[in-house]
């Protein structure tokens, strides 16, 4: 009866899942949305439509180049901390989760005010030393928008071949250089194609965030006039004239949809695949660190570079940019016009109700969330359902599924078939909903993992003692995998709290979020204002970033997530 | 990790939670007008004001997603004055809403879903009030009624009331250029880092027969959409005043707030296409609160309301005795078309048919 339950429980979110793609794709080739029959119009006006071809192409480019960027930082920074004796591995880890603190929206402010071709301070810096007449970085471009959101991407990267890097077996790498090899030779020829599956997956991960994402598409590219998927969908639901066109944003969303199941199917091969690649074996496995000797400099310089590039300088920005009531290259007049009026002239009354909204998402969704993965995590690993390979797929749809088309789709559901009486258009109560489904990929890899390594022996024993199935989850399993379920609600959390893309689409006066707030003020010409903000919501984050980076350290400075 | 730790850690954040929503009660709106004591009604209010104020009772409430540049702080002087004027208490929820357009599609997918309006009231240009027409989007008012309504400012068959006059022209640095472009034609022929608006602002316009018909402004709009650096919106001045932009054409009217800030802009009505138009205040058919909403666009047009507007915008409705903004236009000496919804409702065929194409031409899609 208990694992019927639970059965009934994991499908209620997959029904909610797979509904919700079914419903696109039904829309794509329907006239209207509520009437008219049925089309392949909107397939035709799409492949017709050099707008959306043009998003399109862009959109593979500008996703490719932050793979570029992510990877060339990523991998390096995940080889130094796992495979030599760098004594900065801490602060690595530290910096990076404060990385995933800073939403991206915020950096890409930061670096429209650095590397605007016009008035952008280091071109600014550029011309005056070098004699350029023009500034000669352009952030506006795809290369650009590809850069910063690559910057962005990279811990997701370092993360995700942390993993790869601490299972290898140092002793083929031993033997590569008793042979002769030396360190580049080592790393081509053994470290790198061992740690291949790993890093195509990681790719591939990312790739598909790339392609889906909002943040810099939104700030730098929008006003740029460089339309990525994202940015074209935001547009056809927001459009500039007449109503949304939903038919052609359903049919490019199902597009994108069958590339995204395709990769995520490579994806899934490609984790199978890599058990061949499985290097540790038995009990005497030992990860022996490589010495660095005098490259420590280069390692702390690559990643000073990084953070001075990713945070430092963005952030810097900001604060110069909060101090003043129009942006201005740093000089003895602009010094002369800081003032604390963007701080004082804070619209309290859109920040209040905004940060209301962001702490109740960053509540609950979190919290439904890691729910909905751990019953998720329990059909799949501990009950004899003949579903339970289904579900795990359903689970992990999401992380290859673009989130903007879930939330599309969910603003159709409630706007045209929601129930009046639950006042589910517009409300907070629909983006915590779509936000805990999206996250059910992210949240039973966790639950996944912390699962798989409880052996069922003390589960079983609590049985033979006569435990109840609630005792021995309650006093025996939820103990044990607490740990995990706290990393991961906080990462949640985090997440949720630099969350644009998918309350963007969805905002309403309803449910502004406060990145939503500062991303207005933006676009509405208040840099300042908006700087200030963002600041403000950075130091209210510091206590959870914090506890998180507490909570690492207690369980051995390792990235559980 | 300890039950105390666990508190301290997370004290600033709860601390925030629970310390902001005290801040900004100085002068904000929100709930600036629901907390005050409800003073005495003004007085001479007409049979059907005092009805509306009977029912804005009951409803408590009023949302307004707003575009214009005051802001906030524009709003919160309207609550203040709104509650005092007709001795109400409503709670005076302010949204900036930057993109009109995107305001217009959201009210009228509400009503073609039958889903309550965002706003309780649509603020827009003649263009996208007059889109919302034609999806019978909008409620028709016996405005005359209200008090404080010329006849001349009501359009729509009842449906809009002016309430602000827009003069769109050009925005420029007056740091970089001594020598402002004076025409549109202008701004084609100098040397400028131009910025120009994704939806065509008053281009459309432009096109017809009574300006300067439809060849010639795609031709323009061509010429500019080659020019231009960048895609920027009504309300984002400051990136003219960074120097990020020379100039902005067409923009949306002067932007007052920047220059009060002391931002280095100034701004041109170009003297070979100069319209007078307008900000419209409407009541969506599905507001939830269109007592109150109706009660506000007819305060609008009060001196007091005028005043602030003026204050915030530098503009006042032209249409009313002693308009600052019609001494401007005066001044000027400019040949003002009157863009108001009249026109654009006339106008509708070529606005349109062609406006997504100038759309697209700006956007450079190849």
């Amino acid at each position: 009866m208990a694992t019927i339950a639970k059965v009934v429980l994991a499908a209620i979110p997959t029904i909610i899942i797979l509904g919700l793609l079914a419903f696109t794709f039904a829309i794509s080739f329907r006239d209207r949305p509520t009437t008219g029959g049925w089309t392949l119009q909107h397939y035709i006006d799409l492949f017709r439509n050099s707008f959306a071809a043009q998003a399109l192409l862009n959109t593979v480019i500008y996703a490719l180049i932050a793979l570029g960027w992510a990877m060339v930082i990523g991998v390096p920074l995940a080889w130094l901390t796992e495979r030599t004796d760098f004594f900065g591995r801490s602060f690595v880890y530290s910096a990076l989760t404060i990385g995933v603190l800073i939403p991206g929206f915020i950096t890409a402010m930061g670096w429209v005010f650095l590397a605007n071709p016009r008035i952008g301070i280091l071109n600014t810096w550029l011309q005056n030393i070098f004699g350029f007449t023009d500034g000669p970085l352009n952030i506006g471009t795809l290369p650009g928008m590809g850069f910063v959101q690559g910057l962005g991407l990279a811990p997701v990267i370092f993360v995700m071949s942390v993993s790869s890097m601490r299972a290898l077996d140092a002793s083929l790498e031993e033997a590569a250089q008793t042979s002769g090899a030396g360190l580049l030779s080592t790393l081509r020829r053994v470290t790198l194609p061992l740690v291949k599956p790993g890093l195509l997956g990681a790719a591939i991960f990312v790739f598909v965030i790339a392609i889906a994402a909002f943040d810099v598409p939104a700030v730098i590219g929008l006003s740029n006039r460089v339309f990525t998927f994202s940015t074209y969908l935001y547009l056809q639901v927001n459009p500039q004239q007449g109503l949304p066109d939903y038919g052609i944003s359903a049919a490019f969303s199902t597009f994108m949809v069958v590339i995204a199941l395709f990769l995520s199917w490579r994806y899934s091969r490609i984790l199978k695949e890599s058990r061949r690649y499985a290097v540790v074996t038995g009990k005497n496995y030992r990860a022996m660190p490589r010495r660095l000797g005098r490259w420590q400099i280069g390692a702390w310089i690559f990643i000073g570079g990084y953070l001075l590039l990713a945070q430092v300088l963005p952030l810097l920005l900001l604060v110069w940019s909060s101090g003043l009531s129009f942006l201005q290259p740093p000089s003895a007049t602009a010094f002369g016009h800081l003032s604390w009026d963007n701080y004082l002239n804070i619209p309290w009354d859109l920040v209040r109700p905004g940060l209301e909204h962001t702490v109740i998402l960053m509540i609950a969704a979190p919290t439904i969330a890691m729910g909905m993965s751990g019953v998720f995590s329990w059909v799949v690993l501990r009950s004899r359902s003949r579903f339970r390979v289904f579900f795990d797929y359903v689970a992990f749809l999401p992380q290859g599924i673009p989130n903007l088309i879930f939330g599309f789709s969910v603003l159709l559901v409630t706007l045209y078939y929601g129930p009046s009486v639950l006042h589910l258009y517009g409300s907070l109560t629909t983006v915590v909903i779509v936000l805990s489904l999206v996250w059910l990929a992210f949240g039973t890899r966790v639950t996944n993992g912390a699962l798989i390594q409880l052996n069922q022996e003390l589960e079983e024993a609590g049985y033979m003692s006569g435990a109840s199935k609630w005792t021995v989850i309650r006093r025996i399993v939820l103990p044990l995998v607490r740990p995990a379920f706290v990393f991961g609600w906080l990462w949640l959390a985090m997440l949720a709290f630099r969350e644009l893309t998918m309350v963007a689409l969805l905002n309403s006066p309803r449910n502004t979020t406060l990145s939503v707030v500062i991303y207005n003020q933006f676009l509405g010409g208040s840099s300042g204002v908006s700087s200030a903000i963002a600041l403000i919501m950075l130091v209210v984050m510091t206590p959870l970033v914090l506890l998180y980076l507490f909570l690492q350290r207690r369980t051995g400075g390792t990235t559980q997530v | 990790m300890g039950r105390k730790k666990l508190l301290l850690t997370f004290s600033p954040l709860v601390a925030g939670v629970l310390v902001l929503p005290a801040c900004g009660n100085s002068g904000n709106s929100g709930n600036a007008g629901a907390s005050a004591a409800a003073p005495s009604p003004a007085p001479q209010l007409s049979a059907q004001t005092k009805t509306l104020v009977t029912q804005a009772k009951t409803e408590g409430t009023l949302t307004v997603i707003d575009p214009l540049p005051g802001g906030s702080k524009e709003m919160a002087e309207w609550a203040k004055g709104f509650n005092t004027y007709y001795g109400l208490n409503t709670k005076v929820k302010y949204v900036p809403g930057f993109n009109i357009p995107q305001t217009a599609a959201t009210l009228g997918q509400e009503q073609q879903a039958s889903r309550p309006a965002s706003t309780d009231v649509f603020v827009g240009s003649q263009t996208h009030t007059a889109t919302l027409l034609q999806y019978h989007a909008l409620t028709t008012e016996p405005w005359d009624k209200l008090g404080n309504i010329p006849a001349g400012a009501v359009q729509g068959d009842g449906s809009a009331v002016a309430f602000e006059t827009r003069l769109p022209g050009i925005t420029y640095n007056t740091d970089k250029l001594k020598n402002p472009p004076k025409t549109l034609q202008d701004v084609l022929k100098g040397n400028y880092v131009i910025g120009t608006t994704p939806y065509g602002s008053n281009f459309t316009d432009l096109a017809s027969d009574k300006v300067w018909g439809q060849a010639k402004t795609l031709q323009y709009v061509q010429s500019l959409a080659a020019k231009a650096k960048g895609l920027i919106g009504c309300g984002d001045e400051e990136r003219v005043a960074t120097g990020e932009f020379t100039v902005f054409a067409i923009d949306c009217g002067a932007n007052h707030g920047l220059v009060k800030q002391g931002a280095p802009i100034g701004h041109v009505i170009p003297t070979d296409g100069a319209l007078e138009s307008f900000f419209w205040g409407s009541v969506p058919k599905n507001a939830a609160h269109p007592a109150n909403a109706q009660l506000f666009i007819n305060y609008l047009l009060t001196h007091q309301a005028q005043q602030v507007l003026y204050q915030y915008e530098g503009a006042d409705l032209s249409l009313l005795s002693g308009s600052k903004t019609a001494q401007e236009m005066k001044q000027s000496g400019a040949n003002f078309t009157l863009d108001d919804i009249n026109f654009a409702q006339a106008n509708s065929k070529v606005i349109n048919g062609i406006r997504g194409q100038f759309q697209g031409i700006l956007a450079q899609v190849k």
